[in-house]
């Protein structure tokens, strides 16, 4: 038991330290290279040696490295209670549908406004931006109704997480119609959206975004007795008096919101809500949501600015999507993950 | 400890069966009664799809009761709040569990979840019971073992401890043997029993291990499709017949003098074993298998004779007056079919 603590304490430790470190950088590095001092002095409220200092600071890269954050807790979040709940390593918080959904949504606006009123959404600025936020976000949340629906009816959480999959499809099929109707520059414009970006978020954005991700995070931790015992399965979960039904879609909600959130203010951010609970379930070695869930909370965060960080090194200035990065990162951990638990079982 | 002899689980004119879509039921088994006391092993019998399941999960409170009542400790069952029940009836299933990075101590410790504050915590106590537990179920030095590091036989004991650490009067076990192989069956049902004497539990269990079931229950509870639950002690099952009616099946049948089954055969001819221990018993059981009846009278027959001298062999004697010696059985049986 010691040994494990001495093990978690560390490990903890060292995600504060690097969450400390990429935070600093993020601001730090980018295109215009800002002295360490000014940093300080920005973030301090204090004036930099520079007025443009202030304002890079201050109106991209704060509110940019704030988003990451947000967006890398939330989604690690959603990912680890979606494979305790469904008991499977792959699932991730976009795998009951609820990112096609606002792709949907976004769909719906920028393709279909685009298309059938004549007019093209990308030309409206910040008014248009939050129309596409709002598309998204009411995207996403009319499939979480509907996934919660589904979830009241269904018993069996492989039947629930087959309907959800299935939904995802739906919603891609018609957003593949809809892509097939439109011109070009609809379509791109879709598909930048579809490549994520932490970049968009002013700090208006993120007086709505701070507090639902904030709700949901609080939210997942009330959860975590619950998730404990889920990972027995159901029958177990309910013989140690554990009221599945209310569990299950307060955990689908929590995963719903955060999900939902940062999908629309982001876009759909593929492979950290996956790739973070493997990498911090790697680290700790242990199931113990207690250990599990802050280390996510931290890990997803660290993950989401180390992305962020390598989509803005010098040479790539900004051009490079951030889920091109998540992807090349996050690939090669799921594919790692899947051999090292067909070795485990083929072993057992 | 003291045997209380309680009753604790206690059913009348209980019906299991499952609600289907729209109001109809259907029900599987009705009129069981059945008691089952503190300190008892008790094990359920049947053929798969006799309903055995059903009839666990509605008395461990999965499903609801089709009709009749059951009771734990003179309560009803539908009338304990849901964490109270967990804090009376604790289950250990069939499913095997893999779970990856958990270890048998995190496994245990689930089974305190009735008892935790609201993030579940363990208290000093909870880990002593944990501790102990895993002990008792003769897992002691594998607390910190990955659950996936561990046979299926040390994972269901494993269960077993989740199981007393919920410290429950009553714990039923849905066939949690169905896939271990001999050995671990024999230590799991062992394990059982002591349990249920030594820490005066009310333990069910359903499993397709007859032989187990009658030298280690208490009581042995027989369903079987379409006919009545029936429950005694099992000695007055066989005499009764139970097993043999319950086990009906053309070309086996149960014998009652060995309480195991036998393939019923067409006995062709009648062969004279002389000689005694444990090579008389094992000659026997082959010629038995091969179709041959056995007798120890003389008689216008065939004789083996055993030589357990030095130089073991197996003598037959024809009744045409030839003699064979044999070395193994297996060149026995080969010179007798060629007679």
């Amino acid at each position: 038991m010691e040994e494990h603590r001495v093990k978690w304490v560390l490990g903890f430790g060292l995600l504060v330290a690097l969450l400390l470190l990429l935070f600093m950088a993020n601001i730090g590095f980018g295109s215009v290279s800002i002295p360490f001092d000014d940093i300080l002095n920005v973030l301090l409220g204090e004036k930099a040696s520079r007025s443009a200092y202030t304002s890079i600071i201050l109106m991209s890269r704060l509110p940019q490295t704030i988003t990451a954050v947000l967006a890398g807790a939330g989604l690690a979040v959603g990912g680890l209670q979606m494979q305790t709940l469904f008991r499977n390593p792959l699932a991730g918080p976009s795998i009951l549908g609820i990112s096609s959904g606002a792709g949907l949504g976004v769909a719906l606006v920028v393709l279909f406004a685009g298309n059938i009123l004549g007019v093209t959404i990308s030309g409206y600025g910040l008014l248009g931006h939050m129309t596409v936020v709002g598309a998204a976000f009411l995207g996403a949340f009319t499939i979480l109704l509907l996934i919660v629906f589904f979830a009241q009816a269904l018993r069996d959480n492989t039947i629930l997480l087959i309907v959800g999959i299935m939904i995802g499809y739906a919603a891609s099929a018609i957003i593949g119609v809809m892509k097939f109707y439109s011109p070009k520059e609809d379509v791109h414009a879709y598909v930048i959206w579809g490549l994520g970006s932490f970049s968009n978020v002013s700090w208006e954005h993120l007086l709505i975004l701070i507090p639902i991700v904030l709700i949901g995070l609080v939210m997942s931790l009330l959860l975590i007795k619950p998730l404990n015992v889920l990972l027995l399965g159901e029958n177990y979960a309910e013989n140690l008096g554990i009221n599945i039904r209310n569990t299950r879609l307060a955990i689908l909600f929590c995963t719903g919101i955060l999900t939902a959130a940062i999908t629309a203010f982001c876009g759909p951010i593929a492979f950290l809500g996956l790739a973070v609970p493997h990498l911090t379930k790697g680290l700790f070695r242990t199931s113990d949501q207690k250990v599990l869930m802050p280390a996510v909370i931290l890990a997803g965060a660290v993950l989401a600015l180390f992305c962020n960080l390598i989509a803005r090194l010098p040479g790539f200035d900004g051009a490079l999507p951030i889920n091109v990065v998540t992807g090349l990162i996050g690939a090669p951990i799921v594919i790692s993950v899947i051999i090292k638990r067909r070795k485990m079982n083929a072993n057992g | 400890m003291p045997m209380d002899n309680a009753v604790l689980l206690q059913s009348n004119d209980l019906a299991v069966g499952y609600r289907q879509s729209g109001n109809k039921s259907l029900v599987l088994h009705k009129d069981i009664n059945v008691q089952l006391h503190r300190g008892e092993f008790a094990c359920l019998l049947g053929p798969n799809g006799a309903g055995k399941s059903t009839l666990i999960k509605t008395l461990s409170g999965f499903i609801p009761k089709m009709a009749g009542k059951v009771s734990v400790n003179g309560k009803a069952l539908a009338d304990y709040k849901r964490n109270e029940l967990a804090k009376v009836v604790s289950v250990v299933l069939t499913e095997r569990l893999q779970i990856p990075n958990m270890t048998v101590f995190d496994l245990v410790a689930l089974g305190r979840t009735p008892y935790t504050d609201f993030f579940g915590m363990l208290s000093k106590h909870d880990k002593q019971l944990v501790k102990q537990a895993i002990d008792d179920v003769g897992l002691s030095g594998f607390a910190n073992r990955q659950l996936v590091c561990m046979s299926d036989g040390e994972r269901q004991k494993a269960m077993i401890a989740k199981a007393l650490v919920q410290d429950t009067p009553l714990i039923i076990l849905d066939e949690p043997t169905a896939f271990l192989d001999l050995p671990s069956k024999i230590e799991i049902v062992q394990l059982l029993k002591k349990l249920a004497r030594e820490r005066n539990r009310g333990i069910l269990l359903s499993t397709h291990d007859l032989d187990l079931a009658l030298q280690l229950a208490d009581k042995i509870w027989l369903l079987a499709q379409g006919r009545q639950l029936e429950a005694g002690v099992p000695e007055d099952l066989v005499l009764a017949n139970g097993f043999r009616r319950f086990f009906e099946k053309e070309g086996i049948l149960f014998d009652n003098e060995s309480g195991s089954f036998k393939v019923e055969r067409e006995q062709m001819k009648t062969i004279r074993v002389i000689g005694k221990g444990v090579e008389y018993k094992w000659l026997s059981h082959a010629l038995n298998r091969t179709g041959y009846q056995t007798t120890v009278e003389e008689g216008n027959y065939p004789n083996i004779e055993i030589d357990s001298n030095a130089n073991k062999a197996y003598i037959l004697h024809q009744t045409d007056g030839s003699r064979h010696a044999l070395r193994t059985i297996e060149d026995l049986l080969l010179q007798i079919r060629q007679e």
